[in-house]
């Protein structure tokens, strides 16, 4: 047994010369080369004209120059392969999820400052979560408490845990109030757009005196690739298209600060962009500005309550692109000549409009 | 004639399958086959309400690209089986294969979800049917 694959490979070629209605014909295929039922052409169309659409029909031939459609028994209707409307999918990067609730001290509850280095850990870490799980992974929070001059702003705070696979991670931040009265987030990783799935430890530099007060809490959802469900969430989006965020409907849930939303973009590289919230009533969708081939995590920052809920997805986009394997229908194996064509309706063709076709199928024996 | 039932069989549950991804079947070679005789005999108990399971055959020249095969004039899948919120049966279908497997050297049979992603209450069991080509 011969397997051809890629036979008559026609290559990218353009649809410049062909009018609305026209049928590019591929390369002819001498039937008797073909053992019978085993005949396919894998074709890619690229349909950017507006309004083109493009078809994939299998013709035969006695002569080589009439040709005729070879259609399937019920002679179903022809299905274009190009372009293809994609709809809006509100919940294609992440199904929908509640709203977290920050809480300042859920990691250390306040403790004096000390004019020395401090690493907090185990017990130290005593507050309602501590060092248990932090669930949805979150960002961390340092609070400080108003003192005249007593914090240290110069050297960073670490935080170390672990992430949402179980990898441990650090995170750092340095407080800007020498005063206090301030909050300050700590994300993890090196890219410092994680969450911190556990605490185990807190490494304080040295402070300036004893009077003022730290708190450690859980502040920002991160939403990081593996909490990402929707079908969208561990792959390429293609083709790249701006990314929704929607906000369920709540009287008074939502913080009306930014959702960030971390990935690469149509060239596959680093994207990062805010959407603000706006409404604290919810019922909103948020859509970047750019476009995003996949989404890495998603940042959402404390709520007002837990009533709030957001869904991640995608907005409504044309896919340009094809590629599909077309098996021959029975009937074009009682010809001598087949050829898989290009048929176009709704607008001419133009040389930003391509197709390319090859033929697999097993020789016959001879 | 030698004749394979039950080749390759599969089966487990749909745990961690999102929505619009698929499970990728076992891939069988093409050159054991006889033409116009491959089909799949498919399982499948879509318990999540909400959950289509659909199969789709694919196929390769090396096992590492593989493209999608469509039917005669590219007309749309139908789910094999779908979950509804009460108790749902298993489904099973002989799935024939598209013709555009027999001039491939390699082919598959994927199951592809849709509607919401899979767990472990919805199972599904495949296999490859066919004449042995001499």
């Amino acid at each position: 047994v011969v397997l051809q694959s890629g036979y008559l490979a026609t290559g990218t070629l353009d649809l410049d010369d062909a009018s609305d209605g026209d049928v590019t014909g591929g390369p002819t295929l001498n039937m008797a080369l073909v053992e019978p039922g085993t005949l396919s052409a894998l074709v890619s169309v690229h349909a950017e004209t507006s309004s083109l659409v493009a078809y994939a029909e299998w013709q035969v031939s006695a002569d080589g120059s009439s040709w005729v459609n070879a259609v399937a028994p019920s002679n179903p209707v022809t299905t274009s392969i190009a372009p293809k409307s994609i709809l809006a999918d509100a919940d294609s990067i992440k199904l929908s999820v509640a709203g977290v609730v920050s809480d300042n001290d859920a990691i250390v509850t306040s403790h004096a400052t000390v004019a020395s280095i401090l690493t907090l850990s185990g017990a130290g870490l005593n507050g309602v979560i501590g060092v248990g799980a932090i669930s949805p992974p979150r960002s961390i929070s340092i609070g400080t408490t108003s003192h005249s001059g007593s914090y240290n702003i110069v050297d960073a705070i670490t935080v170390t845990g672990t992430d949402a696979d179980g990898n441990v991670t650090t995170g750092t931040g340095t407080l800007t109030q020498v005063n206090g009265n301030e909050t300050i987030e700590v994300f993890a990783g090196a890219d410092g757009v994680d969450g911190f799935a556990s605490v185990t430890s807190v490494a304080f530099p040295a402070m300036n005196d004893t009077a003022g007060h730290l708190l450690v809490g859980v502040l920002s959802e991160v939403l990081s690739l593996t909490a990402l469900n929707g079908k969208y969430g561990d792959q390429a989006i293609s083709p790249a298209n701006t990314v929704t965020v929607t906000t369920a409907a709540h009287n008074g849930s939502y913080n009306t600060d930014d959702i960030s939303v971390i990935g690469l973009d149509e060239n596959g590289d680093a994207a990062y962009e805010n959407l603000s919230i706006g409404a604290a009533n919810g019922g909103q969708t948020l859509t970047t500005a750019g476009l995003f081939s996949s989404v890495q995590s998603a940042i959402i920052p404390a709520m007002v309550d837990a009533s709030s809920s957001f869904q991640i997805g995608t907005s409504a986009v044309t896919q340009h692109d094809a590629e599909l394997v077309l098996p021959a229908p029975p009937c074009v194996y009682g010809m001598p000549l087949a050829r898989m064509s290009v048929r176009i309706t709704g607008a001419n063709g133009g040389s930003v409009d391509t197709y390319a076709i090859g033929y697999n199928f097993r020789r016959r024996a001879s | 004639v030698s004749l394979s039932r039950a080749y390759d069989e599969v089966s487990g549950d749909l745990t961690g399958v999102r929505v619009g991804s698929q499970l990728e079947g076992h891939e069988l070679h093409m050159l054991l086959v006889r033409p116009g005789t491959l089909a799949a005999m498919i399982s499948a108990e879509a318990e999540a309400n909400g959950l289509s399971v659909f199969a789709s055959w694919e196929v390769s020249s090396d096992r590492a690209t593989w493209h999608r095969c469509a039917a005669y004039n590219n007309e749309a899948e139908t789910a094999i089986a779908v979950g509804t919120s009460g108790n749902d049966a298993a489904v099973l279908r002989l799935v024939e294969a598209s013709q555009a497997v027999y001039g491939w050297a390699w082919a598959r049979c994927n199951l592809r979800v849709d509607g919401i992603g899979g767990t472990a209450l919805d199972l599904y069991t495949v296999s490859y049917v066919f004449e042995r080509a001499e």
